[in-house]
């Protein structure tokens, strides 16, 4: 989410909030017998404010559950969610009078933090990484489809190689298999099998592909082979095509965009992670501090 | 040629993902799921081993540190937003005695004793206890004897004794005489003793004061109440009735042990006449000279025989406060005591004024101390009742 103009109202709101809690903290905490305290009354207000600020910025995972409801739109949610969210910290500090001498009240201190901290990278990677996938990887495809992607770039390279490497009585048979498949999605099964090929050229073709570009496709995540670099991968296909006749290199630019495209999905699943990675830690201790922070309140209204 | 179509693209797309569950999503659920097993796993088996240590707003004092496994053994059962811990719950265990009958209004025991903030003095109450009433004090009858506004040490009235400007103890002492001419020290008269005096801080056993320079202990040896050549024995420091009792009697023995005697250099020769001339003689050098060396001696009443005024030397100072010598044994008797190297007179106030102490207790960051706790007890321990105890040493453990 961008955070742009459209915030400036829950920014406005949360600075008046959070000055307005400092300037009551200051006499409080000079003057209150025994000093501030969660149990005083100043310090239940804050406390109180401040776990309703978390619960708030909590029920945002149960708003996605429920996309449909009519309790507001999502991008409110999440202005809430960020702002109210950051305001918890101070609010609880001041509850806590900036002490948490307790061993529950202290892990609930580390885990507010973390999870304020994790909040605010997580604020900051979604401010700019989107942008950045945007312009890096222009061939973005849904996250959770990539798997399903790669086997069907696999596949398509498979049948691009075969095309081209099929023996000259073959021809005619594999032209009208490709018009019918389904497996190559990208009109290369348009290319017309080349009888171009010498049989020395087709089984040197097979083996760099075999040798070369399919373990590339199989683990396009690893950086040990050449097609994993883009300068290296145009140097590699340009020596391929120096090897082949004129009439397979529009068919060879096809495993190149391919393996391109594969280049792509790794740099998008890279970013996809640290985009959302910090959830892993946000989350987690995010609902772990709202049930510790539910345990607390009623141990405290109860002694 | 591939050319990217949106139905191509569209073609790719495998619909059933929306269903499954992919690896950050399910991490997310896992690691969510450890967290909380974690945290409810810990309080789980504090629970099991019924021990409420987890919730503690802070670690307790050293000494409530035992009552805390169970939170009911100080906050009691019937609890609600915003109560505190009553006082009955202190007073299971505590006698707390009222500060003054005559207080407006009697603060609760956490007002002044803040726990949970570590192993701390929990004695040593915070000073805005003292300040809510003291700052503007009003008493329920009668006129104040103490400053009616008090906010800090600061701000801390004079000494009452210091305010007076004279000691009032009614001896001729010349401290100049002793400390300069005769170099003697300052411990050579005033030795440090436990405190063992009446008021609110007896029960503060272990502070030293000064003990009171006695004429047996401190100025018999130099000043040895002897009243005729003749007679070895000194007279003793005793009223003068009993003073006149020994003086007759110690020479009633010498002139019968030596009759040669009666009638020497002018004196009578009669016993019973040379014993009242002796006696006579040896009294007026003793009340003129000898015991008016310290004492105010007043004229002869009925009896003959002078009265001497008690003397009044302060065994405690501070009647309100405690002063333990004992902590400033440091620092040298004059840095506090500076006039008493240049006082020829007993009235001379020696103690020195509050200024004397705030230049060490103070505000600053190197303060020695200046909370109202460091001098002042709020409880009036002289009416301290016994406590019958409630909790066994089972439960505590």
């Amino acid at each position: 989410m961008l955070i742009d103009a459209t915030h400036r109202g829950w920014a406005l709101a949360s600075i008046a909030i959070l000055a307005a809690g400092t300037v009551a903290y200051v006499p409080y905490a000079l003057f209150y017998p025994g000093g501030p305290a969660g149990h005083t009354w100043p310090g239940l207000i804050y406390g109180i404010l401040g776990y309703a600020m978390m619960l708030f910025a909590g029920l945002m995972g149960a708003r996605k559950k429920a996309p449909l409801w009519r309790i507001g739109r999502a991008k409110v949610w999440m202005r809430g969610h960020l702002w109210l969210g950051a305001l918890s910290l101070p609010l609880i500090l001041f509850h806590a009078g900036f002490a948490a001498r307790g061993p529950l009240t202290f892990v609930m201190t580390v885990l507010l933090v973390v999870v304020v901290l994790s909040g605010v990278t997580g604020a900051i990677l979604q401010h700019y990484l989107p942008a950045r996938i945007m312009s890096e990887v222009p061939l973005e495809t849904i996250y959770e489809q990539i798997p399903t992607v790669r086997e069907q770039l696999r596949a398509e390279a498979s049948t691009i190689v075969e095309n081209l490497c099929v023996e000259p009585e073959m021809a005619a048979l594999a032209a009208s298999s490709l018009e019918t498949g389904r497996v190559a999605v990208m009109d290369a099964g348009e290319e017309a099998p080349s009888a171009d090929l010498t049989a020395e050229q087709r089984a040197n073709l097979r083996n760099v592909y075999t040798n070369g570009i399919l373990p590339f496709l199989r683990d396009p995540d690893s950086t040990a082979s050449p097609l994993a670099n883009s300068t290296k991968a145009r140097l590699y296909f340009e020596a391929l095509r120096r090897q082949c006749p004129p009439s397979t290199h529009e068919a060879l630019g096809d495993i190149e965009s391919v393996c391109e495209e594969e280049r792509q999905l790794t740099r998008q699943r890279r970013m996809y992670l640290i985009l959302h990675g910090w959830l892993l830690v946000h989350v987690p201790l995010s609902v772990t501090l709202l049930v510790l922070g539910g345990i607390h309140a009623l141990i405290s209204i109860r002694y | 040629m591939r050319i990217r179509t949106t139905k191509k693209l569209g073609q790719r797309v495998d619909r059933t993902y929306i269903g499954k569950l992919f690896p950050i999503p399910l991490w997310r659920r896992i690691l969510t799921a450890g967290c909380l097993a974690i945290v409810l796993g810990w309080l789980g088996l504090y629970a099991v081993m019924r021990n409420q240590t987890p919730y503690t707003a802070g670690p307790l004092t050293t000494s409530h540190a035992f009552l805390g496994k169970h939170c009911a053994d100080c906050h009691g059962e019937k609890r609600g937003i915003g109560a505190r811990v009553a006082n009955v719950q202190c007073g299971a265990c505590h006698d707390a005695p009222l500060h003054n009958a005559r207080q407006v209004r009697t603060p609760a025991c956490i007002e002044c004793h803040v726990e949970h903030k570590g192993a701390t003095r929990l004695a040593g109450a915070i000073d805005q206890g003292c300040v809510a009433c003291h700052s503007s004090l009003r008493t329920k009858s009668g006129n104040l004897t103490v400053a009616s506004s008090v906010n800090s040490f600061e701000d801390h009235p004079q000494f009452r004794a210091v305010a007076l400007g004279k000691d009032p103890a009614g001896l001729k002492f010349n401290h100049v005489k002793h400390v300069g001419e005769l170099s003697q020290k300052c411990g050579d008269c005033h030795t440090p003793q436990g405190t063992a005096s009446a008021g609110p801080a007896k029960h503060v056993s272990a502070r030293a004061s000064m003990s009171i320079p006695t004429y047996a202990g401190t100025c018999m040896p130099c000043h040895a109440l002897n009243f005729d050549d003749k007679i070895q024995d000194a007279a003793p420091h005793d009223k003068p009735a009993a003073v006149h009792q020994f003086v007759a009697a110690a020479l009633t023995t010498y002139i019968a042990a030596h009759p040669g005697d009666l009638g020497k250099d002018g004196t009578p020769v009669s016993a019973a006449d040379w014993i009242a001339f002796k006696t006579d003689a040896d009294e007026k050098q003793l009340w003129t000279v000898t015991c008016a060396h310290c004492h105010e001696m007043q004229a002869a009443g009925g009896s003959g025989l002078p009265a001497v005024p008690p003397a009044k030397v302060a065994a405690q100072w501070f009647t309100r406060a405690s002063f333990d010598h004992q902590a400033h044994q440091g620092l040298t008797c004059a840095s506090c005591h500076p006039k008493a190297a240049t006082s020829a007179v007993s009235s001379d106030m020696l103690l020195p004024g509050i200024s004397t102490c705030q230049s060490c207790h103070n505000a600053s960051k190197t303060s020695a101390g200046e909370t109202c706790s460091t001098c002042h007890v709020y409880h009036d321990w002289s009416k301290q009742k016994g406590v019958d105890g409630k909790f066994t040493i089972d439960k505590m453990s």
